[in-house]
């Protein structure tokens, strides 16, 4: 080691690990993305029999703040895998499917780092997809806690729901489908997670075990600081969108800006090192929470979501209509995946660019029209649509196949490459959905008074991947369009 | 008959747009993600440009306290010109209503379009106009102008044109972020104080219905009503806290347009202009937007039309 390189004292002592380390960052990030999302599209977009219109007022404030939250998510996948792109690596938009038992959230880890407090033990907190409700917003909370001891000395309010003691174990509000048995075994500090221990790419057997979301960001940032040679990655190669809806995309080509990318990251999840009165995801979740709860006690019949099943499942989807929406979202939430790791991936500065303008392609379709334009209406249609059982309608699993996983980890140039495969992915969304806008929705709708609704959501989603995939043509042969430039 | 020299009919004054922003998609009815919503007792948001509104309008969706600062909605010409002179026979035109009209739709008129970023852009509020159709409204004269976004295919919808050069020329030709222009007219130097002023009103507003609810049953129907207006005037806090900049800022805002008319163009009552119009070859226009109020959901329109004209 020469006299100016620090000693490596963290437990990433390699690149390799960093990268790693950086995947196991971008995986978590996304499932909350799309865990906020779903509660999130699942919200009521009117007032109804159990919704005054007093009520959705409260509704849709708290959906703009759950959707600016989930926007958050993006961002801090956005700054790893700029992190990623920085250290030379490939983009990593992969990640399991949902549900499932990070082990970034399993209680006993969760001890380990920040609750030390004698009886009081940290809950497991389960990635599910579950439509807003008390449970849902309580668990959001947790995910984003600090740990006890640390709520204990900033004064912050504790989640008490998020802890468990041996009079009030783990599980009575935050974990929905732990049985008696389970909730049994978590007291007594032995839980059998219900749902499937998430992998992992770190590599037990060398000393680098899963802990927490901030002892993983903590050991990166040690790495950062601490191993040689690590920004080799193209300058210019940094994917970079203008401070717009609470979000801050900036290049990261050096230790100075990856410290600033994972300070923000832990800054605006648990509000780690922020200024007084700041508003961290995990105050904006509990005082959304409070409301909730305030406003169920005094109306027990207010519900502010639509019926959506837990962790909807295409077997239990029985109608046609309903099913096939559903595909379509999945096909298009991953197509977005793959239009994300083709741009960090081949991302050139407009002004830099030549034809093909390949990464401009990209750019405008992933930051803003895929984003609200296709998958947010595609989802709200679903949240109206009747899933067949009598009971739920239902929303996106934001399901990838084995084959979609394949694609994302492993770059190939032929395809996430080519701007024929994008247009290919583009021309059979338009298809089906040129194909559902003919449908009966009678059969679908919840009720009539939705039908207007459905045709008019269907027939606007339909439009605008009309478009979208013309542009993507279009800016690949000529360019940024004018209306992307702001004139002086 | 062609002519050089223009009658130029300006015209301007407040607009009332109900858009959703992004990133809501631009057919949000109610809002949710955006900075702006519809709120209760309003209509839906349609992204419609309304130059002109009926009392019964502007009492459902103009919000308080638009009127007492003196807003009414309303583009109306402000002056007539030939050849960069007064001319006294324009005079019939002053005060004429100025209407932006045609449909987008399902909307029910024209809107700003944007397909956030799709044919446009929420963040520059770089819109099209779409479509447009200018009409100008007087005392015995009535004036009309079409412009086509694709003029060999005048029915063509935005979104299945393949050339985004042909919308291109209908986008914002200048954009100022800060127009001293607009501040002036809109009395407005501070956005900053402009929106605190707002915010201070709003919950004034929230603790005199408070007051009322506190001082009796006015029966539960009244209670709910008032009720959940006090939650529309909490939404509107909120989103004005919420989004900051992105609100204060664009009251500041002034994007221009400039094209030539290619449609249709014609003039009824000429004999009151006293003169001889050009109505075959394209009419330039040129206009802007800005003062946009997210919380209120007006904006300021000026612009000028100019008509190749011979006096008589």
């Amino acid at each position: 080691m020469s006299p100016s390189q620090p000693e490596i004292r963290g437990p990433i002592q390699t690149k390799p690990q960093l990268i790693r380390a950086l995947r196991e960052a971008s995986e978590i990030e996304q499932q909350l993305m799309v865990i906020y999302l779903y509660a999130a599209f699942s919200m009521k977009k009117r007032p109804d029999e159990h919704c005054s219109a007093a009520q959705f007022e409260l509704v849709r404030r708290w959906g703009s703040t759950l959707l600016m939250v989930a926007r958050q998510e993006m961002e801090h996948l956005a700054l790893v895998n700029g992190l990623l792109t920085a250290l030379g690596a490939d983009p990593w938009f992969s990640r399991e499917n949902i549900p499932r038992q990070s082990r970034y959230y399993l209680g006993t880890h969760l001890a380990g780092f920040g609750a030390r407090s004698g009886a009081v033990v940290p809950c497991d907190i389960p990635f599910v997809f579950e439509r807003f409700n008390l449970q849902t917003i309580g668990r959001f909370v947790c995910a984003e806690s600090p740990g006890y001891d640390t709520l204990q000395k900033s004064g912050d309010p504790i989640p008490t729901w998020c802890f468990g003691t041996p009079e009030h174990p783990c599980g009575s509000h935050s974990l929905a489908n732990y049985t008696p048995d389970r909730l049994a075994a978590g007291a007594a500090g032995a839980a059998v997670p219900p749902y499937t221990l998430a992998r992992t790419h770190l590599q037990p057997d060398k000393e680098i075990h899963p802990g927490t979301i901030q002892e993983l960001y903590d050991q990166i940032q040690q790495a950062v600081n601490e191993l040689p040679d690590l920004f080799t990655g193209n300058p210019n190669q940094q994917v970079f969108v203008p401070v717009e809806y609470q979000i801050n995309i900036f290049p990261i080509t050096d230790a100075a800006s990856a410290t600033l990318a994972l300070e923000l990251i832990v800054e605006e999840g648990e509000g780690i090192d922020a200024p007084p009165g700041f508003q961290s995801h995990f105050r904006r979740f509990y005082d959304i929470r409070e409301e909730l709860a305030a406003e169920l006690k005094r109306d027990p019949h207010f519900e502010p979501s639509l019926p959506l099943p837990k962790n909807p499942r295409r077997e239990a989807i029985t109608h046609p209509f309903a099913r096939r929406t559903f595909d379509l979202y999945n096909y298009s939430y991953a197509t977005l995946t793959f239009v994300l790791t083709s741009l960090y991936k081949n991302f050139v500065p407009v002004a830099n660019q030549t034809y093909p303008f390949f990464s401009s392609a990209l750019q405008e379709t992933a930051f803003g029209p895929a984003m609200t334009m296709l998958l947010r209406p595609i989802a709200e249609v679903l949240a109206y649509t009747q899933s067949g059982d009598g009971v739920h309608t239902t929303g996106p699993s934001y399901h990838l196949t084995p084959e979609d996983e394949k694609l994302l980890a492993h770059y190939d140039p032929d395809q996430l490459g080519n701007v024929d495969f994008f247009l290919h992915r583009f021309a059979h969304i338009v298809a089906e959905l040129t194909a559902l806008s003919t449908e009966n929705l009678l059969s679908v709708a919840r009720s009539a008074d939705d039908l207007p609704y459905l045709k008019r959501q269907l027939a606007f989603v339909l439009e605008s991947a009309t478009a979208m995939s013309n542009n993507l043509r279009r800016i690949y042969q000529i360019g940024q369009l004018p209306q992307f430039v702001v004139a002086p | 008959m062609t002519y050089a020299k223009l009658l130029t009919i300006q015209f301007q004054g407040y607009f009332l747009c109900r858009l959703a922003t992004d990133p809501d998609p631009t057919n949000e009815a109610r809002g949710v993600s955006g900075y702006t919503m519809s709120l209760l007792g309003e209509d839906e948001l349609d992204a419609v440009i309304r130059t002109q509104v009926s009392p019964a309008f502007a009492k459902k969706n103009l919000r308080e306290p638009a009127e007492r600062m003196g807003i009414q909605i309303g583009v109306n010409v402000t002056g007539v010109s030939f050849d960069g002179d007064s001319y006294p026979p324009g005079n019939a035109l002053l005060g004429a209503k100025v209407y932006l009209e045609g449909k987008n739709e399902p909307f029910d008129g024209p809107t700003y379009d944007s397909r956030n970023n799709i044919v446009g852009s929420d963040d520059n509020m770089a819109f099209v106009v779409n479509p447009f159709e200018l009409a100008i409204r007087g005392d015995g004269v009535s004036i009309f102008a079409k412009d086509y976004l694709n003029p060999a295919d005048p029915e063509q919808k935005i979104w299945k044109i393949e050339d985004p050069a042909l919308y291109a020329r209908r986008l914002p030709t200048a954009f100022s972020s800060s127009s001293t222009e607009v501040m002036a007219i809109l009395r407005v130097f501070d956005q900053f104080s402009y929106f605190r002023d707002r915010r201070r009103y709003l919950t004034e507003r929230i603790e005199q219905l408070e007051k009322k609810l506190a001082a009796g049953d006015p029966g539960n129907t009244d209670r709910e009503g008032i009720q959940a207006k006090i939650q529309a005037l909490k939404t509107r806090i909120y989103q004005i806290e919420f989004w900051g900049d992105r609100v204060s800022s664009k009251l500041a805002f002034q994007l221009t347009y400039s094209h030539n008319n290619n449609g249709p163009q014609r003039i009824e009552g000429l004999e009151k202009l006293k003169g001889q119009a050009d109505t075959h070859h394209p009419w330039p226009v040129t206009y802007w937007f800005g003062g946009w109020d997210g919380d209120l959901l007006t904006g300021y329109m000026a612009g000028t039309l100019g008509i190749p004209f011979l006096p008589a």
